[in-house]
């Protein structure tokens, strides 16, 4: 395959400007230029969750068209380029789902554990495994994403607003139409069902 | 998982259960937990390890799950641009354009 160089613009800041007016008025230069421009960076993205290549340009280029489609709801509550690898990173974590045949969970079943008299019983052994060691960052980055990708759609989508985004509760409220009492509360079950999630192999032995 | 509950007494006056823990624990973690509330959580954790350790445990699924989503750093992405996808993805974008609803 040819190789070429990326675009890399002089003045980042006011490029985005420049081209998001563009692209809001259809110009297809100033969306070569978009590609050109991050293709790097999401691929290195897609390729961190997908450990291929070949699947990581195809959830790139996955991302860019689904980009192209939304680009009418980007609203720039936040940069363009972080917009982009939040649409790749789902992208990519869909492509996850489909090629490791992960089944999507239910959050209700993955709640914490209580006794009638509201005991907390859900608490097994002490997570041997910290989430600082460094030695075992890609396995446990797999193990991540693994989990984010059974998660359904709209859990899914909050840790990633919050995450990504780093939206506060208020925007991401406005964000997704809900009441920030219901983003607390879906947030929560989502980091909730995650931790279940990965509580199996946190619990493991480091080597 | 172990079938044995925390062991102190959630009896007396005013004390959170475990089960009543949860819908304070994000406010608690971004350090917006204040006044009554604030102290009746942490005298719960004093005496309750398993909450302490759930806790524990719930925090590093928020560092990990923020560090495996973050942006990568400019110097893992390749420095070059397969032309032939680029003119994929902008051949399936202007096929695309007429599609839009
Ligand atoms: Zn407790």
């Amino acid at each position: 395959m040819k190789y070429v160089d990326p675009y890399i613009p002089e003045d980042p800041v006011a490029e985005e400007a420049e081209l998001l007016q563009g692209l809001r008025e259809g110009d297809a230069q100033a969306f070569e230029k978009l590609v050109r421009w991050h293709f790097g960076r999401l691929f290195a993205v897609a390729n961190r969750i997908l450990r291929s290549e070949t699947d990581a340009q195809d959830a790139v280029q996955e991302a860019f068209v689904m980009a192209y489609r939304a680009m009418d709801r980007f609203d720039g509550r936040s940069k363009l380029s972080t917009w982009l690898h939040r649409i790749t990173v789902n992208a990519a974590l869909m492509r996850l789902r489909k090629i490791k045949r992960l089944h999507e969970v239910s959050v209700e079943d993955l709640g914490p554990k209580f006794s009638d008299e509201g005991y907390r019983r859900d608490v097994g052994p002490t997570w041997k495994r910290t989430a600082e060691e460094d030695t075992l960052e890609q396995e446990r980055a797999d193990q991540v994403h693994e989990a984010i990708a059974q998660l359904p759609e709209s859990y899914r989508e909050i840790i990633m607003l919050r995450d990504i985004e780093q939206l506060d509760t208020e925007q991401t409220a406005k964000a997704l139409g809900i009441k920030p009492g219901a983003v607390k509360t879906r947030l929560h079950r989502a980091r909730q069902a995650l931790r279940e999630l990965l509580d199996p192999y946190m619990q493991e032995a480091g080597v | 998982m172990t079938d044995k509950p925390c062991q102190h007494d959630h009896s007396h006056d005013g004390m959170l259960l475990c089960s009543e823990l949860a819908q304070f624990l994000d406010d608690y973690l971004d350090g917006k937990l204040e006044g009554e509330t604030l102290e009746k959580f942490e005298a719960h954790l004093k005496l309750c390890p398993p909450c302490v350790q759930y806790i524990e445990s719930y925090k590093s699924t928020i560092h990990m799950t923020h560090k495996a989503l973050c942006e990568c750093e400019e110097d893992e992405a390749p420095k070059e641009v397969p032309e032939a996808l680029v003119q994929a993805i902008l051949h399936s974008c202007t096929g695309c354009k007429g599609e839009e609803d």
